[in-house]
């Protein structure tokens, strides 16, 4: 080894400041790879936002996660038998009590439920509103055609309006589906989701699906991390802006090079799991122990649901 | 290295001729002759590339010589020795193996599983896991981090996590991976008064390293390997760090690094210019 002999002079040279960018002038934001790493970014700061409040001392959070998966899939159940609309407002309200009792900001669980799910639902439900799908009592006429139309089998009525039924209809289906996302949501931002995998093989689910589950999401934030590094680290190197058809080469590099550093990586992950005694039979340890209050838990869940359902049942 | 190197004590690993060539014919070790001894602690030396981690990995019976030999507890070390229950559950549980890279190491979702992976898949008991991760965790000072996910900790957290998962199936053989690369002083300095009580303790251990500061401390013999992936030289430590010739001839050191004494036993190396 020996010191480097020959520096070049340009290497030696001071680089002068530039009055102006000797490239096209726009401007640096909205790139791809800027967004790129904004959404990494985001996926990183959710993980710490959740992992936060899986920690904080809430109502959810005291419980065991068996406890907790358990009744949240009995309660999703119980969702589904619902008729009517008034018992099912009262028991989405009960369920930002569950939030609010857990200490998961309202805001938050709102954003999560109640703006994801009138988008997806919403447009799933919306042509049940006319009675141009579902006949029924008109509540808002829309317009009125000349006469009925008639395509095969599909009549289009003379006053095509939003229907009573449509409307019950729908709303109905979005409370369901609302309290079901509110009961995962709430599951899934006050348990840790490794301790929620392991409540999984309380459910006997094969320790094979959980393992695979676990290190999915362990190098999920691995990949994502070394994802991050090579968007920053070109973004460092590069003056100014590359072009679309620059930065398209890059990205299915960088997917190149991400897919070849999973695979040495996964050959690497499972040297080191031969190397501890893993013999291809994955074995989980539980180290979950159901208290007093966890049963009180399940006992007022069950109760809870009695009382919707039967409420739900003496209005017909 | 045409004869073999024989320790004292009855030989854990004996390598014959042992050559390992990758996928793509080039060569990783080159026809190396070794004995390690039980108790014996020695440190791997050599310039990147040279065939340390590779050695390592064929130690561990994780890849296997494409020529040549490895016994180890009184059988021949191969795809077919390894395939037998018996043999498979006595050797891993005998050898514990700290890779350079944390990452691949610390694959369970927490501390705690991370450490209770390699006795709960060597069938121990329930209560004898817990235990054992509850004494590790104490050993190596890190309770603290016991619930949280791996992929969050410091470098130097998680050497210690890395390192505590393999104490805890108390492995009588160590083999160590560059395991002060990227630590800074302060827990690097813990690692190396680990293997020193570890030593003491009666393990063996096996370690790579370019940190020629930490050599004569973790080790009784030093394997030095050439850029021709042989071995080319190997000796007590203090006799072979202070053959500076060879420490160049195997690229591992610059002309200007030298050795200080300051009094005791404390030497460093570094350059000047």
């Amino acid at each position: 080894m020996s010191e480097p002999r020959c520096v070049p002079s340009w290497l030696q040279e001071k680089t002068p400041a530039v009055a102006a960018v000797p490239v096209r002038k726009r401007s640096l934001k909205g790139g791809f790879v800027e967004k790129t790493l904004h959404a990494i970014a985001e996926v990183m700061k959710n993980e710490v936002f959740s992992e936060s409040l899986a920690s904080r001392q809430g109502l959810l959070q005291g419980l065991d996660p068996r406890a907790k998966l358990v009744s949240v899939l009995f309660l999703i159940g119980t969702v589904g038998l619902f008729h009517h609309i008034f018992p099912l407002v009262l028991f989405n309200l009960w369920l930002f009590w569950l939030a609010k009792s857990s200490r998961v900001p309202l805001g938050v669980f709102t954003k999560r439920v109640w703006i994801v799910v009138p988008l997806f639902t919403g447009i799933l439900v919306l042509p049940v509103l006319f009675n141009v799908v579902r006949p029924g009592t008109p509540l808002l006429v829309l317009f009125h055609l000349s006469r009925p139309l008639t395509l095969g089998y599909w009549t289009i009525p003379a006053e095509v309006a939003i229907t009573r039924q449509g409307l019950a209809a729908a709303a109905l289906l979005m409370l369901r589906v609302g309290a079901s996302v509110s009961l995962a949501v709430l599951l899934t931002l006050t348990t840790r989701w490794n301790a929620l995998i392991k409540a999984l093989g309380a459910l006997r689910i094969p320790a094979i699906f959980l393992s695979v589950f676990e290190m999915t999401y362990r190098y999920i934030f691995l990949l994502l991390s070394a994802s991050s590094d090579m968007f920053l680290a070109r973004r460092s190197r590069l003056v100014g802006r590359a072009g679309p058809r620059e930065e398209r080469r890059f990205v299915t590099s960088a997917m190149g090079s991400l897919w070849c550093k999973t695979a040495a990586l996964s050959e690497e992950v499972h040297g080191a799991m031969i190397s501890r005694g893993y013999a291809g039979t994955p074995r989980s340890m539980l180290r979950f122990k159901m208290k007093l209050s966890d049963w009180a838990w399940i006992i007022l869940v069950i109760f809870t649901a009695i009382l919707f359902i039967g409420g739900d049942r003496v209005l017909g | 290295m045409s004869s073999v190197e024989t320790a004292g004590a009855a030989p854990v690993f004996l390598l014959e001729g042992v050559t390992y060539r990758y996928p793509d014919g080039e060569i990783g070790v080159n026809n190396l002759d070794l004995s390690v001894g039980e108790r014996e602690r020695i440190v791997l030396l050599g310039a990147n590339g040279s065939g340390k981690s590779t050695l390592l990995r064929i130690l561990d019976g994780l890849i296997f010589p494409s020529d040549g030999l490895v016994h180890t507890f009184g059988q021949v070390l191969n795809e077919k020795s390894l395939s037998e229950e018996v043999f498979n559950y006595d050797f891993r549980r005998r050898v514990g193996f700290v890779f350079q890279n944390s990452e691949t190491q610390l694959f369970s979702s927490t501390v705690w599983d991370e450490i209770a992976f390699g006795p709960l898949h060597m069938g121990m008991e329930e209560p004898e896991i817990r235990r054992r991760v509850s004494e590790v965790l104490e050993l190596v000072g890190i309770e603290a981090i016991k619930d949280r996910p791996p992929f969050k900790l410091s470098g130097g957290e998680k050497k210690k996590v890395a390192l505590a998962a393999v104490l805890a199936t108390n492995p009588d053989v160590l083999l160590l991976d560059e395991p002060t690369a990227a630590l800074d002083p302060r827990t690097e300095r813990w690692l190396v008064d680990m293997l020193i009580q570890l030593g003491k303790f009666g393990k063996t251990i096996i370690t790579a390293t370019h940190h020629l500061d930490i050599v004569e401390e973790i080790s009784d013999r030093v394997l030095i390997f050439g850029e021709d992936h042989r071995v080319a030289a190997t000796g007590p430590p203090s006799e072979l760090l202070s053959e500076k010739e060879l420490l160049l001839h195997v690229n591992l050191i610059d002309p200007r690094f030298h050795k200080h004494s300051h009094g005791g036993d404390h030497r460093h190396y570094h350059i000047h210019d």
